[in-house]
This record gives structure tokens, sequence and C-alpha cells, in this order.
């Protein structure tokens, strides 16, 4: 089944075609200019922006897959969670086309795309593990610039949250911890990289360190890191910028696991999985390793950077494996505040 | 009694005619940026004996009066400095001044304590017509007493008696005009400038409260607290927090303290990532949202523009606006949206678990 994905839910316009769970086609805007500085970073402010871009990146999406619309079975696209007036755009768009082409719409939660990123196969078919070996129930991470969430996959298409940030998603909590420290805007992947030349020494508070539910809350560190800094009386050298920014992401890190760790430890799971932006980070990556040889499960990553970020592919491949659910609709709306475990249809 | 259409007559013909009845002691309707008004000669007693008929009961409430400059003003009144800041900075405008009168007009236009309403209309023709007299006239809404407020002249004219007809000579019709509301008054005879009635135009009220929060739960508290005063009157306007603070001062917590007072315990996090977040809520049984937004990653007011903002400032809504003053201008501009009720919320001095908060309603 040949699916076109399309995901416009806040900065980046994307489009992507699928065959099955193999990945065609990736397109992210953000990506074909070339002289951005680390992929898409500005935001370019939603509406206009993916107005502009959405023509070209879908079809540059077909024509890198090497087929026409008329071959393809149905278009899938992301109704939510996101900015609402970003996702408009795209789903405007996605029935613009199943009129045109006469296809299906197959609504798909951007969430869950990231959640089964890793199922994707690359051009050749290669996989990290076929859908039909998976046994659920699973434990599936999410850490974005947007979300933090730890979520139990019943089965394919049956999530539930099993607890969440209160305030900040982790990706977040690194950009601002960045801005404050003066290393600009999105600084996650600046913090992580200076991380890597420095130790974690300074001591900072783990966020609901105490409670016992597996929520998350990353704005307590913001104010400790702000004390910190302020009542920080040595100069602030470039050896204590790597040390500090292993710290931080020691403790981003740790806040994480701790509960992730709790939840494995309550509950029979039977794979790890984790997906968005953040997973980039390679104290995570190790740290969630960890944790599945700990608990003996195996854990899928996956491979390509490109899945991790906001883009469509995982939106094509999460409908690819939804077709047999039979939600298709022509008269899909936008779902700006969807989460996982609701059902829209 | 005759009708001129403002579309048929030029102005110079109906101004001639207005003065010829006026000068008769007849009654002139004529539009306002607020309502149609009735005019009489403020200064002739015949002319206030038709109009105190004409309107009916009126338990010797007072009349205000219509000039057409702040220097043709202070011939009937005894200006203080509130009444002159006021002349000045916003007239003319939807808005009565009452003052101490002069008593030069008819008695029965003042108040029992003496003061007078004065208006200066933002309508040229109106204007028009005082200078040409050159006398005040009378600005109260052409209705009879406790008749609906006019907005076009068959909201007058329909159902009038023919004794109440004859006494009118001149009907000065421009259509339907738009729904605003009547004029604000603002006693400025007092020891306080005292808002009487709020109409149309809103006064800046800048009274700054401060407040130390000692806690995550007490900023969100305020949050609720603030909500919880405006809630009865949402209807009537949008909403709307500014939120100001450093990273870390706990905005966030204000906005789910928002949320909380509009019956949303869950899901409110931090938007910094989409820029805006949707929460529909039930108030009387009318769908409405509250937006969070957060405008940190934004460049420049295009960016906001693009976000759809006027269509979020709808009557009814909420809005929570972090980081605003990064776009100080632009939010200021919004002030003069006359269905906005604007909140700045500023998070300052923060030491450990104790900050300042201070808010100040701003009207415009």
């Amino acid at each position: 089944m040949l699916i076109l994905g399309i995901d416009t839910s806040c900065d980046e316009t994307s489009a992507a075609v699928s065959r099955n769970q193999m990945i065609l086609s990736n397109v992210i805007y953000s990506q074909i200019e070339e002289h951005r500085p680390w992929g898409g970073v500005k935001p370019d402010v939603a509406k206009n922006a993916h107005l502009t871009h959405i023509d070209e990146v879908v079809t540059k999406a077909l024509r890198r897959a090497k087929i026409k619309p008329d071959d393809l079975d149905a278009v899938a696209v992301t109704l939510g969670p996101g900015l609402a007036i970003a996702l408009e755009v795209g789903i405007a768009y996605a029935k613009k086309l199943a009129k045109n082409y006469n296809l299906k719409i197959i609504p798909v939660n951007h969430l869950e795309g990231h959640l089964l990123s890793f199922l994707a196969k690359n051009a050749k078919g290669r996989c990290l593990v076929d859908v039909i070996q998976l046994v659920f129930p699973a434990a599936g991470l999410l850490v974005s610039g947007g979300h933090t969430e730890i979520i139990e996959i019943k089965k394919i298409g049956q999530y539930q949250i099993i607890g969440e940030t209160l305030d900040d998603a982790a990706g977040e909590a690194f950009d601002k911890i960045a801005k404050m420290l003066g290393l600009g805007y999105p600084g996650g992947p600046v913090i992580s990289f200076f991380a890597g030349r420095g130790q974690p020494i300074y001591q900072l508070p783990i966020p609901m360190l105490k409670r016992n539910d597996y929520n998350f809350s990353f704005s307590g560190l913001k104010t400790a890191v702000k004390n910190f800094l302020s009542n920080y009386q040595q100069e602030k050298n470039q050896q204590f910028m790597v040390d500090f920014c292993a710290s931080v992401e020691h403790t981003i890190v740790q806040s994480i696991a701790i509960k992730l760790d709790l939840y494995l430890k309550n509950h029979s799971l039977n794979f790890l999985t984790a997906g968005g932006g953040v997973v980039n980070n390679l104290l995570l990556r190790k740290t969630l390793r960890f944790l599945a040889r700990k608990y003996k499960i195996p854990i899928y990553l996956p491979q390509d950077k490109k899945l991790l970020s906001d883009n469509a592919a995982m939106i094509a491949l999460a409908a690819s494996l939804h077709q047999e659910d039979n939600c298709f609709l022509k008269s899909a709306d936008r779902v700006p505040a969807w989460r996982l475990d609701e059902k829209i249809l | 009694m005759k009708i001129l259409d403002v579309k048929n007559y030029s102005q110079k013909q109906i101004v001639a005619e207005a003065k010829k009845v006026l000068e008769n002691d007849l009654l002139v309707v004529y539009p306002t940026e607020t309502c149609y008004g009735i005019a009489a000669d403020a200064q002739s007693a015949k002319g206030v004996d038709n109009l105190i008929i004409y309107k009916g009961d009126r338990r010797k409430k007072p009349i205000s009066v219509a000039v057409s400059s702040l220097f043709m003003a202070k011939m009937y009144a005894d200006f203080n400095p509130e009444a002159e800041k006021i002349f000045t900075n916003f007239l003319p405008g939807p808005i009565t001044v009452v003052m101490k009168g002069k008593h030069l007009v008819d008695s029965r236009l003042e108040s029992e304590e003496g003061t007078l309403g004065l208006r200066l209309p933002d309508y040229p023709l109106v204007l028009a017509i005082i200078d040409e007299f050159g006398r005040p006239i009378t600005a109260t809404s052409a209705n009879v007493s406790h008749g609906k407020t006019p907005y076009s002249i068959e909201d007058i004219l329909d159902n009038l008696p023919r004794a109440k007809k004859n006494l009118i000579g001149l009907v000065i019709n421009a259509g339907f005009l738009p729904k605003r509301k009547p004029s604000t008054i603002i006693d400025t005879s007092r020891k306080l400038p005292l808002i009487v009635r709020q109409g149309e135009f809103k006064f800046k009220k800048n009274d700054t409260v401060v407040i130390n929060s000692q806690s995550e739960k007490e900023t969100q508290a305020l949050g609720k607290k603030l909500v919880k005063i405006n809630k009865n009157q949402l209807a009537d306007f949008c909403l709307v927090f500014l939120l100001s603070g450093e990273l870390g001062a706990g905005k966030t917590r204000f906005a789910q303290g928002v949320g909380m007072a509009l019956g949303l315990n869950k899901g409110i996090k931090s938007p910094t990532y989409v820029y805006c977040q949707e929460h529909p809520f039930l108030d009387k049984k009318c769908y409405r949202c509250f937006f969070h937004l957060d405008v940190w990653r934004l460049e420049n007011e295009a960016d906001l523009l693009q976000l759809d903002f006027k269509r979020m400032l709808a009557r009814g809504n909420v809005l929570v606006v972090e980081w605003a003053d990064r776009f100080p201008q632009f939010f200021q501009k919004l002030g003069e949206n006359h269905q906005a009720k604007i909140i700045k919320v500023n998070i300052q001095n923060i030491k450990n678990n104790t900050r300042t908060i201070s808010y100040a309603y701003s009207w415009h």
C-alpha cells in the first residue's frame, strides 16, 4: 500500500512516501535549504510558511520515491497535537489531494508517529524488527521539544499515557537552560556537545523524585539553574561551562531514567522504544540501553536521525500500520490537543 | 416634522434647517457616534419644556449638553484639572464629562447639586450645527424615557404618539448607526473622578497591585483568583493576561492557575514549542477557548499575526501570553481593541522560591 504522509504540526513542513513500512522518501522543508545552521531551527511561523512550501515538499517527496500521485492508495495526515493553524494547512492539502486523485485520508496522531518510527524499513527493506514479531504490551518513551511522556503500548493503535510532564518538556528544558547559559537557541544540541567534554560535578536537584507517580516536571530545574548561576561566585570559564552542561544533561536524563526505571520495575513489559528529538542525545540513548539490559528486554531506537525529528515518514508509517483499523475519514478536522490515549473517531 | 437624509442634502442645508428649527424651540433628532440624540436649545426654557414633554418621566434626572469645542465648554462649566485632562486627551469622543455648572443653561438640565454633563461628540455634522447655532444643545438619546436606545430613525418614530411627533421639527436621517454603547459618563466634580456609567469608551486604569508569592502554588492561586474575579463578565470581552518575567519565573504555573479557574485541570503545559495551545472550555453553556501562547520563539510581530492572533480575541475567550514584554508595542495597540480586558502580570525578583508578582488592569 502506497501512502503519502503529510506533517505540518509545528515548524517543519514535511512529506514522505511509504510502501507498507518501507520509507521511499522523507522530505522535510528545513533540510531543503542547505545553508541553515543545524537544520531548520529558525521558527518559520506556521501558516504562511507551510502554505508556501507544502507544494514543493510534496512534489519532491513523490519525485524522490519515483511515483506519480495516481499510484497512491491513501494520504495520511497529522491531525494533532500541534499548532492549530499549522495543522490546518496540511489537512487542507491532504483533502485536496484526496479529492483530486480519489484517495483515502488516514488521520494520524503525531505522537503515534514518533512512537512507532522504530518500525521503519529503509529503502532496501532492512529493519530493526518486523511488526509481526512484536509482543505487547511494551513501554514507549516520547521526549521532544514539546512532549515528554511515558506510554504503555498495549497494541498498535492502543496506548495509555502512564506519565507525562506537568509543565515543560525535556527538550524545552535543554533549550531554555542553554539560553540561560548564553548558548543561544535552540541549545539542546549545544549542551550535549559541551557535556561530552565535561564531568557532571555540580549538584542540581532531580525533579519529582519524591513523588511515586510517573510524571515529570522540569520548571523547577530551570529555577534551580537560575539560582545556581546567580550564586556561583567564581569565574565562569570554559571548564565550568562544560562541567555545568554535563551536570544539566545528567540531571535531565536521570529524571527521565528514574521514572522509566520505576515503570519498568512495576510492570512486566516486552520491549522498550523511544522517539522524539531528544533521543538524539547520546547519554539518553546510553541510559535507555542500560535500562533495557537491566530488565532484559529488547530496545528499539530509530536509527535514522531524520526519523527522530518532526517528519512525515513516521506519519505515513503509522498510517500503514493502521490500515486494518478502518479509520478513514473524509471530514478530517484538526485536533490541536489530541492526547495519545484519546480516540477521535 | 421634516426628515432630511444626509445622503440627499448637503451639510450646509441640514445645518441651516437645524438652526431654524432650534430657534423655533422645536426638537432636532440627530445622529452621533453612539446613538441618535435629540437636541433642544439648552438656554431656552421653552425648548427644554418641549424636550421634557417629549422624553416623559425624567424624575429630575439631569440632561447632558453638547458643545462644539473646549473653549465653548469652558463658558458653561467650571473646569478642574481632571476635566481638562479628559477634554484634551480623549475628546471629541463618546464621553460625557460631569463638572460644576455655571448655571448658564436651563436649570433643569443641571443636577440638583448644580453639576452639568458636557459632551463633545465625535461627529462633524453635529459640531457644525452647534457652531452655526452658537449655543449648546441637549445631548440626550432620542428615545422617550425607558424606551430602547435608538440606532435608526425607525426606532424613534415607530409607535411615537402624534403629540410627541409634533414636538420634533427635524429628523436628520443617517440610516442605521453602528450599535455602540452610550457614552461613558465620568463625574469629575468629586474628589476622585468616578465612572457613573460605563459606556463604549473605557478609561485606562493603572492601579498596580503587588504581591509576594512564596511558592509555585501561590503563583498558581493568583492566576485562579484573577480569572474568578472576571469570570462573570466573560461574555462581554476577551480576557487577556500579558505575562512577563525571566526564564523560570513561573509563567506557566500562572497559566495553569488560569486554566484551573476555567475548569481545565489537566494538560496545561508550556506552549513554547507549539507557540499556542488551545483549550476549549464551557462557560454558561457556551463553548469558549482558552489560548495559551508563548511568544518566546517568535521573531517579529508579523509572526504573531500569522498565528491568527486577531481571531483569538473574540469575546468570551481567555488568553495567556507568556513573554508579552517581547512585543510591547504590539500589545499596546491591542489595548485599543475594545473587546479586550487586559491584565499585565509581571513576575520579578526571583530568589529561591519567593517572587514578587505585580499586576495591573489596563482599560482602554
